[in-house]
């Protein structure tokens, strides 16, 4: 092989494939067991990357692209560290048997996490490639460069490229371990690393023509599959007969075995007749009881197998607070646009091999699971990630690869399978609803002298759409760290009571842009607020007043984004008023947000404005970065003024788009936003404003009202009074 | 039957009447630009252009656009050089995740290019019903207003 590569020892055998953790316990659930997966190693690094003769640098990328930039800041890194012009970058995206088993893309922990590694594993690719051009050619590092199969040389002779990547060459881990890069060296000169370049893969996205979604995939001889779904939860099917659609030509038949019930066919326009066609008998069984609603409500008792998780235990005799509020925060959809699709080719000759096209968060997840549940070996899988249409937590794990390959191996056929948006509201899972009591008191000092925050949630990560119940109530034990997030206020308090329960509930919850941290920071940022108009002391002042010495970044944002926005006179106008809050995702990135909301003719209220400031230290990409601050931004409207799913019974408020609302284009407010403090190390931009977005924005509707907003989303209906 | 797709003629049989347009773009046509969102026309992230006009192929059979002319997102630019809609949405770096976008540029281009005298508001308002989730909103009225800008120039330059 004349490229030179890392070596190909121990792939796939030693590579992590075989660890199940939880997973193995779980199956017969909906989807596959999120399991725990260690940060990445020199010695995966080590297989990332490799010379094409072409003179292109070849990342295999460890990392999913759903919007967030990754890919762009990815190709960046290689190509500073290469000496390369980033088109001189190809960007795969995650292939299964090319890449060991790797974490999810979750957590905004991209670039921290992987970043630097893929910085040092180009920078040793480099070194290595000095060396042999040095020995081969006399060439010295920096004179000369990679130009399509030639090296070119400062008095413009031209080398082979070729024979320099043969014999190829091993990239060991101690060679990466030991290589210098400079992408991440905040003060040193770089060219790519800190530029804003577009959007990966945006020509296809503005003009067409390239495969880039899962549903792009089109295989020869491939039949599309649907899964029949019914419109309620609880319910399912009887008595199936397709004996109308068995006439329609292009009709294949229906599949109907434990766990899965669909129809196959030449074509999407053939699935659209069994709406009509099909005969189902639906049964819906009782609605779970005790219902989302009583489960949510303190009144209640503890769930059968609740148990309070204390993270702060203070105890104080009986008093009266300040602040003695209840919050609420209803179940949400991800709403992601492109629903989950999957395309898969079973062969079953003698020698088995599935092929999946997948738009995951978690291609090795994808890999792991699809192995142990068709009992095929390491090797007889590839999974091809696919870009991600959205996912925002909502496509971590999934159950539709298992589904396509299944569908594929009794049809002897390619499949495509795409859930329906009907499929996304039923099948998927959904941001918990949680509920949170919250106590506070100020001393005579204008401390806070006393913070009790009890409160509930559904799952997050141990939750009913992974784990079966009885695995559910075992970890019941254990804290679920995704409710958690966020739970502990960064302000100086003398006495903090801080507890949890998770709730098993009868619909299936998980991750969700932000996880605990969105709900929380909400919480406490609106208690905060209330306590400081209580006294009469300024919301700005209050927070920077209280905030613990060492939350330095979190003050910081504070106090720039009070400049952005002129807090000290910009008090409003007319109908408008202001509000602040701050935030940190994951003890990591920081963000405060000053939003203005103004009331309209009609009575409703309106964000019109948002500041803010953002610290996710370094950033590779500042344009991307921004994007995903903006996102995050338009998201926190969302959150306080419109999204919400109820469950009424086995019936969801929306199974589609049609009665699920988000923000939409004419809520846009006006953005003013700051990157902030480049001189730190790299964290994650992806979950970070939406904490401190959503409060600000209630808090700016309690300016203009005069109470404060204690559920979500903001009633309008209140506006008008 | 027969119907002009991204400016040639194209025919698909007559059994097929009933199929629906996106999927006949999608699978057999294979025009990726238009995308499966909801199948409501609540979205639009399928939207086409019929007849100049911006339609949800998912809510259209191919008896809909019988000896009518269809533009897909791939149809918008007919050389080497993109729409100013599509160059604007590149300059402004809108897409995040990229789902939704198709139907953002059909919908722009239909406000922009049908009736160039309408007002900033207005073509916002023609946006309004095409869903964007990663929140790429803020860029997308800063290309619109680009492009509606380069589209008068040209126009005025003739």
């Amino acid at each position: 092989m004349d490229k030179l590569t890392a070596s190909r020892r121990g792939f796939l055998s030693g590579l992590g494939w075989a660890s199940v953790g939880l997973s193995a316990l779980a199956t017969g659930c909906t989807f596959p067991a999120i399991p725990h997966r260690d940060e990445p190693t020199p010695e995966d690094a080590s297989l990332w990357l490799s010379v094409r003769p072409e003179g292109i640098i070849e990342i295999v990328s460890p990392r999913t692209e759903m919007g967030q930039g990754i890919a762009t800041a990815i190709k960046q890194i290689v190509a500073e560290e290469m000496n390369v012009s980033i088109d001189q970058v190809s960007y795969l995206s995650p292939i299964s048997n090319r890449l060991p088993a790797v974490k999810g893309t979750v957590g905004s922990e991209s670039i921290m996490v992987f970043g630097p590694l893929i910085a040092k594993t180009a920078a040793a690719l480099n070194n290595e490639l000095n060396i042999r051009a040095a020995r081969q050619y006399g060439l010295n590092a920096g004179e000369f460069k990679i130009h399509e199969t030639f090296l070119i040389s400062d008095k413009s002779e031209k080398f082979s490229l070729t024979s320099l990547l043969s014999p190829a060459l091993v990239l060991n881990p101690e060679t990466i371990e030991m290589a210098k890069s400079k992408s991440f060296d905040t003060h040193g000169k770089k060219r790519i690393v800190g530029t804003s370049i577009s959007q990966h893969e945006i020509a296809s996205i503005v003009s067409g023509g390239h495969a880039v979604y899962a549903d792009d995939i089109i295989l020869p001889n491939m039949l599309y599959g649907r899964l029949i779904t019914p419109l309620s939860l609880n319910t399912i099917a009887t008595n199936v007969s397709d004996q109308a659609l068995r006439k329609i030509v292009g009709y294949w038949g229906l599949v109907q075995e434990d766990g899965l019930l669909a129809i196959l066919a030449e074509n999407r326009s053939v699935l659209d007749l069994a709406d009509d066609l099909l005969e189902v008998t639906w049964i819906e069984k009782k609605p779970a009881s005790p219902d989302v609603d009583s489960l949510m409500d303190f009144s209640s008792p503890a769930s059968e197998e609740g148990r309070e998780h204390v993270l702060f235990d203070a105890k104080w005799e009986k008093t009266t607070f300040d602040v003695d509020i209840t919050l609420k925060i209803p179940l949400a959809a991800h709403a992601s646009m492109e629903p989950r699709t999957a395309v898969a080719n079973f062969k079953k000759e003698s020698d088995p091999f599935l092929q999946v096209w997948t738009g995951s968060q978690d291609i090795s997840l994808t890999h792991q699971s699809l192995s142990k549940e068709f009992a095929l070996g390491e090797n007889q899988i590839v999974v091809h990630g696919m870009r991600v249409g959205g996912g925002f937590g909502g496509k971590v794990s999934s159950g539709i690869e298992r589904d396509a390959a299944r569908l594929s191996q009794i049809a002897g056929r390619p499949v495509k399978l795409q859930w329906r948006r009907e499929d996304e509201f039923i099948r998927g899972y959904h941001r918990p609803p949680s509920v949170h009591h919250i106590q506070a008191s100020l001393d005579n000092l204008g401390k806070i002298d006393k913070w009790s925050h009890n409160f509930k949630s559904g799952h997050v990560i141990f939750s009913s759409a992974f784990l079966p119940s009885w695995i559910q109530k075992v970890t019941s034990v254990i804290a679920d760290k995704g409710v958690a997030r966020g739970a502990i206020p960064p302000y100086e308090i003398s006495k903090k009571r801080v507890a949890f329960e998770d709730v098993r509930l009868p619909i299936n919850t998980g991750p969700w842009r932000g996880l605990g941290a969105a709900p929380n920071t909400w919480a406490i940022e609106t208690a905060i607020n209330l306590l400081a108009i209580k006294n009469n002391i300024d919301p700005l002042k209050f927070r920077l007043s209280l905030l613990k010495k060492e939350q330095k970044r979190l003050y910081n944002v504070l106090i720039q984004v009070a400049e952005l926005a002129e807090w000290g006179n910009n008090r409003g106008r007319g109908e408008c008023a202001l509000g602040v809050a701050c935030g940190i995702y994951k003890e990591m990135s920081y963000s405060a947000t000053i939003a203005e909301v103004c009331r309209q003719k009609d009575g409703t209220i309106k964000v019109s404005k948002l500041w803010s400031v953002h610290d996710c230290g370094f950033v590779v990409n500042p344009d991307l970065v921004k994007a995903q601050v903006e996102g995050n931004l338009i998201w926190g409207v969302g959150m306080a003024l419109h999204e919400k799913l109820t469950l009424d019974g086995n019936q969801l408020s929306a199974t589609n788009f049609d009665n699920y609302d988000w923000t939409s284009f004419i809520d846009i407010p006006e953005i003013n936003l700051k990157l902030t403090n480049q001189e730190a190390a790299p964290t994650g931009a992806g979950e970070t404003a939406i904490v401190s977005a959503t409060a600000s924005i209630t808090n700016a509707i309690h300016s203009l009202t005069g109470e404060p907003v204690l559920s979500l989303p903001f009633n309008q209906g209140e506006a008008h009074s | 039957m027969k119907f002009e797709l991204n400016h040639k003629i194209v025919e698909v049989p007559d059994s097929q009447n009933d199929y629906r347009l996106l999927w006949v773009l999608r699978d057999h046509f294979n025009l990726t630009g238009p995308k499966f969102g909801c199948g409501i026309g609540e979205c639009g992230a399928c939207s086409v252009h019929v007849n100049g006009d911006v339609q949800r192929s998912c809510s259209l059979t191919l008896k809909d656009v019988d000896g009518q002319q269809v533009i897909t997102l791939e149809g918008l630019s007919t050389d080497e050089k993109l729409h100013p809609v599509q160059q604007a949405w590149i300059n402004e770096n809108v897409p995040q995740c990229g789902y939704c976008q198709n139907g953002q540029i059909m919908t722009a281009v239909a406000a922009i290019e049908q009736s160039p005298a309408l007002s900033k508001t207005e073509i916002y308002d023609a946006m309004d019903g095409v869903r964007c989730r990663c929140g790429t909103q803020k860029r997308i009225k800063a290309a619109v207003d680009e492009a509606r800008t380069v589209i008068a120039r040209e126009a005025s330059n003739g």
